[in-house]
């Protein structure tokens, strides 16, 4: 009996402070990457190319270390299809292809909002 | 392919672990809630182990759930007799006073050859020998014999036996058990100089030594051909297990 309750009372508290946690740090880099990268394109709307080219450099190196902790607890294909958007971004800006540049922007916010989709806590998912 | 290696040993303990934190019952004596959650937990250790792609979170975090909800169902149902029935369900009597009891057959989807099987398998041929049968919440049948048919026991015969506990293991393939000496007050120097009485020279010429409750200590040797030894080695009243 001891035993079952000490199991509930060391799980319960810590698989809900995990899915928080996970929750509250997914949500915060969707969000400031979502920002990041409406920076990149306005500065690529303003013909500001090679300073779109430097804040995507800035971002890409800081993704490849937060991918890692991502994969903890994020599916591989979620941070993967944010990666392969990035390099298609980048790949955009070096071409100066504005049009294949905002596909894998759009494509990019997209990725980046499935990144918490799934720990999201409504209906949808629950169902 | 290393990854996958890590990650079953890592998912199979967790498995283990929570199958040994739901408790020591086998598969037939599991309740409905605990053979669900066994399934659960084998399938959910089985898709992360096969795809890497997914974190090993999403095979623990459901894992460690399931056990959680184990806890409490089986706190809840100590606590209440009423969920208890609600989760587990109640026992069928379906043999009453030697008459079957055809509703709760019917109640329980039991067909008569089902139940007739279940009676073989308590040890009795004749159905008519048959008092009571009950379906417990576990599934196993429960089956007791009329009065006159059950088997002769020392108190029906008037006798008084002795007591008659579980007999201790000293000697296991060679290795002293250590734990079952202190359970019984006795030392490796006593067990050694029994084994050499009975012609052992120590414990590692022992395949099996154990200690009964009237004092007896039966050791075989190793090989093909043991040495089997029998003999009285303690007074049954010095017996304090």
């Amino acid at each position: 009996m001891h035993k079952k309750i000490l199991s509930i009372a060391i799980t319960f508290p810590l698989i809900l402070a995990l899915g928080i946690a996970s929750m509250a740090y997914t949500h915060h880099i969707s969000k400031t990457y979502r920002e990041e990268i409406q920076r990149v394109e306005e500065s690529a709307r303003a013909g500001d190319m090679e300073g779109a080219r430097h804040t995507l450099k800035r971002i890409i190196a800081e993704w490849e270390t937060r991918e890692k902790l991502l994969h903890v607890w994020v599916p591989h294909a979620d941070t993967d299809a944010v990666s392969i958007h990035l390099q298609g971004l980048q790949v955009g800006l070096a071409l100066g292809d504005t049009s294949l540049l905002f596909e894998h922007s759009a494509a990019l916010m997209e990725a980046l909002d499935h990144l918490h989709h799934r720990d999201d806590l409504t209906l949808g998912n629950i169902l | 392919m290393i990854t996958v290696l890590v990650r079953a040993t890592i998912l199979f303990f967790m498995a283990v672990l929570m199958m040994r934190i739901m408790g020591k019952r086998q598969i037939s004596q599991l309740q409905p809630y605990e053979l669900v959650i066994a399934i659960m937990i084998a399938e959910l250790a089985a898709t992360p182990m096969e795809d890497i792609s997914l974190p090993l979170l999403y095979g623990i975090v459901p894992m460690l759930t399931l056990m959680m909800l184990h806890s409490a169902l089986s706190i809840a149902s100590l606590k209440s007799q009423r969920l208890r029935a609600l989760i587990s369900g109640t026992p069928s009597i379906l043999i009453k006073k030697g008459v079957v009891q055809e509703d709760e057959l019917r109640r329980n989807c039991f067909d008569l050859n089902d139940l007739l099987e279940e009676v073989r398998a308590g040890g009795i041929e004749n159905p008519a020998d048959v008092c009571t049968a009950i379906l417990e919440t576990s599934g196993k049948m429960s089956v007791f014999p009329h009065a006159q048919k059950r088997p002769l026991s020392p108190e029906d015969m008037g006798l008084s036996v002795s007591y008659e506990g579980i007999p201790l293991t000293l000697v296991l393939d060679g290795d002293i058990q250590h734990q079952n000496l202190t359970v019984g007050g006795l030392d490796v120097n006593w067990l050694n100089k029994t084994l050499e009485g009975l012609g052992f020279h120590g414990p590692a010429e022992v395949f099996l030594a154990s200690l009964d409750t009237q004092g007896m200590l039966f050791a075989q040797g190793r090989g093909n051909k043991p040495r089997m030894k029998i003999a009285r080695v303690l007074n049954a009243e010095k017996v304090g297990w």
